[in-house]
């Protein structure tokens, strides 16, 4: 038994994770909508990075309730543009020591995985990704039946198969975490630096005056702040409005589902982009499933049959043993989905309001990197070369950073 | 769900797809390159309301052009593109 | 092992069980009897060669007789025949079935994992947050261990998808005016009164017959009269469908319900839903309460009414309302010694059956409840009970009672997920202390208990008025029936010693939730979230009322404004097989396939298509390839390229519909012309080509690439309602198909085959076409120059495909011709360096980057991604370039596509194609380059293995670059 453990048991009880709520002030220095994963991580950075620290977080339910709470938990480097293969990979790093800096066990388990393919078109993306991979600086790999036969003996390898495996893009560094404990770890010692994290909060309205955002209306009063940075994922396009510009953002559900816990017998996670399927096993037991994204725009966070049953009838043919589990959950996250599949960071036509949006079906694994480099923009007014390329200006020049090929599925 | 058609009644989802809003894909817009409009017209709709969007129903292979709410994701009204589209050329307001 | 408490009842108990069949199947290994009708449960729990439990607990491996006994909830989940996590409690026993105990160490009996429960103190909910993880990246290796004791049953890999005697399940679609959930008094009544108004009903019940919670209940002899009648009227009522064994899983918007039975998966669709789903019994909440031996009223009447079975023989019964006092009478008449009934309601509140109690000898004691279970082994043996203050706190001195059995019955909660699922609303009700629908989706309506509505003639009454409102008739024409408080507000006791469970699934107890909330997580879905209170399989069912009371007790809020945490689908675990069937993804096959196959040729995915890449059978991929492409070099191919786009488009505007859909303008396009049109996105990239044949005035052929064929469709009809042409257009892919005749030999094969139609087809010029009929075959015939030798492709209806290739393979038999596959055109067509779209071109590529950039008509008004091009080429940025490349001719291997390409300065773009010519020899290629100016210096593979293949560039196609052998 680790000796922590045992601290623990013995009833060495440490400071709660979300202090208790108190009154909103009147003006901070940096105010942050959103208090999900990268709400929450801009907030730390700031504070642990540049002693900013009069600094709020406003988060209109409850803590990290939206996406960050909703997500599959996927976190891999393996992207196709230089500048997304850069920016994840810095944040993947940033992940696997976040436990011991946050004093805080986000889980942070590195599983292996898996981008199948099944035809020749989907080779071709896997050599190009695992290309892009190496000339960054991230470890990805094609490997062929074989090698996915050893890595993932529970997969169909059968030949007569609709789909039939070919190979596989393996990524040793991909991983999983608990979404929760990454924001509550977050959350806890950003507070501990003096951020005050405000839940039940909610950003009403702005007043505009002479190019920035006088005041903010919130459902508990009014405040003012020197800086603003938005993450708000699905309520992207909405908070724009209200500060008085569009953003380039569709709003679409994504949903993923759980099986019932069985012992583990799947370690890597596994995706197939033909199939639009994807599944990996958490330690509780429970696989975890999801597919692509409703394929049109809606708010709610609502559960549909059609992407459930749509999803299933691949994965028993990647998986035909699983004919024998039960789906125990299933539920939705508003993901904020831009054209080209990348974030959004950066300025925006409001001086001093900051934005990180776009985050749609990929954002979990970025909450380190985004919210690092937000505050690095926010305190210093730089907008630093890692996420320079995801400029909200790339729309109107159309200097896209492409990363569908790597990210409609495999989130 | 079932999207309620004018002329061919409630259909499934699953016989749609969804294919963009409706000031999107307007050609006379095509040329308006100014960059609110332009990422509108790539991309944008308007966070929440009522809004027209273009649906393809694959088994008629018709498209229709629907007015709906996108929170509580129903339908206003849902017609076939001609008729809609002639209408508002004719001058009248949707 | 302990004495045997469960046992078996004689006759007339027993509604379910048919006595004269026999059922054997086995436990762990041991041999297990029962009747036919008993669920594996019962048929294990009443084998007097079995224990008193037979599953474990998911934390703490505590052992755990039935809770709801209906195959609601985890604890009573075993492994059947390989498959994991079936609710033994849920399933009907059937003869020669293995059945295992699971999420054991050791054996159920004596269980490793039970350790943990001493651990409990060092393991209270959230603990890994705060452990495991130091020195840094040590959590892998604790989480292998803890991956080890996760999970509930085991699942097998090896085995097959389904069992021998399960058979495929089926997928239903239903249609009904009503669809009544749950076949309880409620949902029977209100089934008739819909049927009665003429609507057509669908009737879902979960359980094997109908009835309800009342097929189990002390019923006065009227309403059991009223209950056959009820259901042989429902039965026998030719406008209601009903559906036993089927549990509906979900509740949609737009009221789609989706449902499963063993074998089958349905969907149902109806105008109005009545949800009559009743509700469960909840467990009180005190020290050891968990124990096997401790019952839930209902349960006990489920298992000695229908199965016969009595739960031990010297009990107790805890109560707070009338349905305790009935089983409590239940149990005396099956022979038990029933010491006390505890009622928590400080005053007598049913004389009569205070009475009934005082005739069998039952002593009845009033504002006393049970604080705490003791155990004796691994069974309950003695409870202590303490009176209870107006605040529900336990007060005064103990009394202790040995017992074997505890049975409470303290309150309910209504089943509103399904409700919830729709939109629909709860609360917690203070008044009833319970949970309540307070909204209903639209279009449905609630009866029963999920109005708090228990007693049976206000419940027929309820599912009446639910009825009258499905059928459009005011719902007041009956009076609301009354509600009736059957929850006690005081449910959870505290020790402090813990193991109070609130979530029986998820072992979480009282300490737990104050933890979390402790730790800050001040609201209920961040307690749920830290605490998984409420994650396992019950989802809920029987621990949202007792987690929802703890946790305003530690957080000090008001139970009123509290809300449950968010309901989510399926309300019981739904079988992966049934969601999947009919769901995998469509195959395709061309009219030519089974030719293909019979013929050698090894398939190959094309997208949605099948398509022959090679015809040399597996193997010999690189021989066979060569062969093809000699073949066609030197004499002639043929080839299936009918996976092709197609479309037919008539009208006066589709000159104009192609002059906005294609970058090219086609204004002067002449009839009997052809022109080649390039379609790019809103962004610019490129998407598809085409190959339009004016056919005649009004009328145009059009072939398009295989991929986009159905994006292109949507495309063009978009373009038509748009702006407003007159075209129509008719979709082909696949109605037609093209067979490529190409090679030196194809004029001769023409002229042997058709010497009528020689002429003509001889005179085609490269890129022409015409119209005609060959032997009776209906033809378009294209002079195409993909593989650049002379090509006539034939465009013909797919019912004459077979007969033409033949007839074309017939007469090329002379010249030794040969069929050529996928991968042998890929080569052709790189030696005559043509790209594929989406292959040799991605996302980002425009025309400019192509070098079609002179083919865009900007002075067009307009095109699809005409402001896109007007704006990219307003960038600085100098467009991409795709250029064909060739290696030494050492150099055999072609490079992997996508292998990035190094110029002195770095990386300068990407192979986008490559393949081994054996025409030139040599491997050739193309790449596509962002930086163009770099071709010029020395380009290699990127890569530490691959140094040293130097690429060539070439300003033309490897092979025939003047084009000579197609003139
Ligand atoms: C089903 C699903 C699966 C996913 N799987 C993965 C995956 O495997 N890997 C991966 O990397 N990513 C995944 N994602 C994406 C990832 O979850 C998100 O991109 C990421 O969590 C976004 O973090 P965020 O902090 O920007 O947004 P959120 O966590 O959604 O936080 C935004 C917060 O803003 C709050 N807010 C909104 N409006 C206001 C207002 N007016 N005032 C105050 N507060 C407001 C919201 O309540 C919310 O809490 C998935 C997403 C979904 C839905």
């Amino acid at each position: 038994m680790p000796l922590q453990l045992l601290k623990y048991g013995l009833g060495q009880r440490r400071a709660p994770v979300l202090p208790a709520p108190r009154a909103l002030g009147s003006g901070y220095d940096v105010v942050i909508i959103g208090g999900g994963g990268h709400g929450l991580a801009t907030a730390y950075y700031l504070a642990k990075n540049w002693g900013v620290r009069k600094v709020a977080v406003l988060e209109k339910g409850w803590l990290a309730g939206g996406n960050t709470a909703r997500n599959t938990t996927i976190i891999r480097a393996n992207y196709l543009s230089n500048a997304g293969v850069r920016f994840f990979g810095k944040s993947v790093e940033l992940y696997r020591t976040l436990s011991s800096e946050l004093d805080y066990n986000i889980m942070f388990s590195p599983r292996g995985h898996l981008t199948l393919f099944h035809d020749d078109g989907g080779k071709r993306t896997a050599r190009w990704r695992a290309e892009q991979n190496r000339l960054n600086g991230v470890h990805s790999e094609v490997i062929d039946r074989q090698a996915v036969a050893r890595l993932c003996p529970q997969l169909n390898m059968r030949e007569d198969v609709r789909y039939p495996v070919l190979g596989a893009l393996y990524h040793p560094g991909g991983a999983t975490a608990r979404h929760d404990a990454v924001a509550w770890g977050l959350a806890r010692r950003a507070s501990e630096m003096g951020v005050e994290i405000h839940t039940q909060t909610q950003v009403i309205g702005m007043d505009r005056e002479g190019g920035r955002i006088a005041r903010l209306h919130t459902n508990r009063g009014t405040l003012r702040a020197g800086r603003i940075v938005q993450c708000v994922a699905g309520a992207s396009p909405a908070l724009a409005q209200m500060a008085g510009f569009d953003l380039p953002i569709r709003v679409v559900p994504l949903q993923a589902f759980v099986s019932e816990p069985v012992k583990p017998v799947l370690d890597p996670i596994v995706v197939s982009g033909n199939l639009a399927v994807y599944i990996s096993q958490s330690a509780r037991g429970e696989f975890v499933m999801g597919g692509e994204i409703d394929a049109y725009p809606c708010v709610s966070s609502r559960s549909s049959h059609d992407i459930k049953e749509d999803m299933m009838g691949p994965m028993l043919e990647l998986f035909p043993f699983l004919a024998r589990m039960k789906l125990l959950r299933q539920w939705g996250g508003i993901a904020d989905v831009t054209q080209d599949y990348s974030p959004i960071m950066g300025p925006s036509p409001v001086q001093d309001y900051f934005l990180s949006a776009g985050w749609g079906t990929m954002g979990f694994k970025a909450i380190p990197a985004g919210g690092y480099a937000m505050a690095e923009m926010v305190a210093t007014g730089r907008v630093p070369d890692l996420i320079a390329p995801f400029s909200l200006e790339r729309f109107s020049t159309l200097s896209l950073v492409g990363e569908r090929a790597a990210a409609a599925v495999g989130h | 769900m079932l999207f309620p058609c004018t002329d061919i009644g409630e259909r499934p989802k699953s016989e749609f797809r969804w294919g963009g809003y409706l000031d999107d894909s307007a050609a006379s817009q095509e040329d308006a390159v100014c960059a609110p409009e332009w990422r509108r017209h790539l991309w944008g709709g308007k966070p929440g309301g009522v809004q027209g969007e273009w649906w393809f129903h694959h088994p008629s292979e018709q498209w229709y052009i629907g007015f709906r709410d996108a929170a509580s994701e129903r339908f206003v009204t849902l017609e076939p593109a001609q008729a809609c589209l002639a209408r508002q050329r004719e001058g009248g307001t949707r | 092992m302990s004495p045997k408490r469960l046992f078996r009842l004689p006759e007339p108990w027993g509604s379910r069980l048919d006595r004269a069949t026999p059922v054997a199947f086995h436990f762990d290994g041991r041999p297990v009897s029962g009747f036919a009708g008993d669920t594996l449960a019962s048929a294990i729990l009443a084998d007097p060669r079995h224990g008193d439990f037979l599953a474990r607990s998911f934390k703490y491996h505590r052992p755990r007789g039935p809770l709801l006994a209906n195959g609601m909830d985890a604890n009573q989940y075993v492994t059947l025949d390989g498959t994991p996590n079936v609710a033994a409690d849920g399933t009907r026993a059937r003869d020669g079935a293995q059945v295992r105990s699971q999420n054991v160490a050791g054996s159920l009996a004596r269980d490793r994992g039970a350790l943990l429960g001493t651990l409990a103190r060092f393991l209270p909910a959230g603990f890994y947050y705060d452990t495991f993880f130091r020195p840094a990246g040590s959590w892998p290796f604790w989480e292998r261990i803890i991956r080890r004791v996760a999970g509930l049953g085991r699942l097998d890999p090896t085995l097959d998808a389904f069992g021998p005697e399960e058979p495929e399940p089926e997928k239903h679609h239903l249609f009904s005016d009503v669809a009544v959930i749950g076949a309880g008094v409620a949902g029977l009544s209100a089934a008739l009164g819909a049927a009665r108004e003429g609507r057509e009903v669908i009737l879902i019940e979960r359980d094997e017959a109908l009835g309800g919670r009342s097929a189990f209940a002390r019923l006065s002899p009227a309403q059991r009269r009223d209950l056959a009648a009820l259901i042989a009227q429902v039965e026998r009522h030719p406008a209601i469908t009903v559906l036993t064994s089927t549990t509906c899983a979900a509740w949609f918007e737009g009221n789609l319900l989706t449902a499963h039975a063993r074998e089958r998966y349905y969907h149902v669709r109806a105008r109005h839903v009545i949800a009559a789903v009743g509700s469960v019994e909840q467990p009180l909440v005190l020290r050891n309460n968990d124990l096997p031996g401790i019952f839930l009223a209902s349960s006990v009447n489920r298992l000695m009414a229908g199965y016969a079975l009595c739960p031990g023989r010297r009990c107790v019964v805890q109560t707070a309302n009338r349905f305790g006092y009935e089983t409590a009478l239940a149990l005396a008449e099956a022979g038990c010694t029933v010491l006390a009934v505890l009622d928590m309601r400080a005053q007598p509140v049913d004389a009569a059956l205070e009475a009934q109690c005082a005739a069998l000898g039952i002593a009845v004691l009033h504002g006393l409840s049970v604080v705490e279970a003791h155990r004796a082994g691994q069974h309950l043996g003695a409870v202590s009970a303490r009176s209870l203050d107006a605040n529900g706190h336990p007060t005064g001195p103990v009394t202790r009672w040995r017992c074997d059995t505890l049975v409470c019955s303290v309150g309910f909660t209504p089943l509103v997920q399904l409700a919830c699922h729709s939109g629909g609303e709860a609360i917690y009700d203070t008044a009833l202390s319970a949970l309540r629908i307070t909204r209903s989706p639209r279009n449905s309506s609630v009866c029963g208990s999920l109005n708090g509505i228990y007693d049976f003639d206000a419940v027929c009454q309820d599912g009446q008025r639910a009825a009258d409102v499905a059928c459009g008739k005011p719902a007041s024409l009956r009076p609301e029936p009354a509600r009736e408080p059957v929850n006690f507000p005081w449910t959870v006791f505290p020790h402090r010693k813990g193991k109070e469970f609130v979530d029986f699934d998820e072992d979480q107890t009282i300490g737990d939730i104050e933890t979390a909330v402790q730790a800050g997580f001040g609201h209920m879905e961040l307690m749920k979230r830290f605490t998984t209170t409420g994650m396992g399989p019950s989802q809920g069912r029987t621990t949202a009322l007792n987690a929802l009371r703890v946790f305003a007790g530690a957080s000090g809020q008001d139970l009123a404004h509290l809300r449950m945490t968010t309901q989510r689908p399926p309300f019981e675990p739904e079988p992966f097989a049934n969601l999947a069937v009919d769901t995998s993804p469509p195959q395709r096959r061309g009219a030519l396939d089974r030719w293909h196959r019979e013929n050698g040729a090894v398939m190959m995915p094309a997208g949605a298509w099948l398509r022959p890449a090679h015809y040399g059978g597996e193997g010999d991929e690189e021989g066979s390839v060569e062969r093809e492409v000699r073949a066609v070099r030197a004499r002639a191919g043929l080839f299936d390229a009918s996976t092709h786009g197609g479309f037919q488009l008539a009208g006066r505007d589709a000159l104009a519909l192609l002059n906005a859909a294609y970058v090219q303008d086609f204004s002067d396009l002449a009839c009997g012309a052809t022109r080649a049109g390039l379609m790019v996105d809103e962004l610019g990239a490129v998407i598809d080509d085409c190959v339009a044949c004016r056919l005649d005035a009004d009328r145009l052929y059009l072939v398009t690439s295989s991929a986009a064929a159905a994006a292109t469709n949507r495309t063009l009809r978009k373009l038509i309602v748009e702006h407003g042409f007159d075209v129509t257009v008719c979709e082909l892919q696949g109605a037609m198909s093209v067979l490529n005749l190409c090679g030196p030999q194809a004029r001769a094969i023409i002229a042997a085959l058709w010497p009528a139609h020689a002429g003509e087809l001889d005179a085609l010029a490269l890129h022409g076409f015409c119209q005609c009929t060959l032997e009776g075959i209906p033809a378009i015939v294209l002079r195409g120059d993909f593989v650049g030798e002379t090509t006539f492709e034939f465009h013909v209806g797919s019912g004459f495909a077979l007969t033409l290739w033949n007839r074309l393979l017939a007469a090329g038999a002379p010249f030794a011709i040969r069929p050529f596959g996928v991968l042998a055109q890929r080569v052709l067509r790189l030696e005559k360096a043509h790209f594929i779209i989406g292959q040799d071109t991605d996302h980002a590529t425009g025309p400019d980057d192509i070098g079609k950039g002179a083919a865009v008509a900007m002075d067009k008004p307009y095109f699809l991604g005409r402001s896109a091009i007007a704006k990219l080429r307003t960038k600085a940025a100098p467009a991409k370039a795709l250029r064909p490349f060739c290696l030494d001719a050492s150099q055999r291997q072609a490079p992997e596509e996508c292998r990035l390409l190094e110029g002195p300065g770095g990386v300068i773009g990407r192979v986008t194609s490559a393949a081994y010519s054996p025409t030139l020899g040599r491997v050739v290629g193309l790449a596509l380059l962002d930086d163009p100016a770099a071709a010029a210096g020395t380009v290699r593979l990127w890569g530490a293995q691959a140094a040293g293949a130097k690429v060539r560039f070439l300003d033309h196609a490897p092979y025939d670059p003047a084009g000579e052998r197609q003139a």
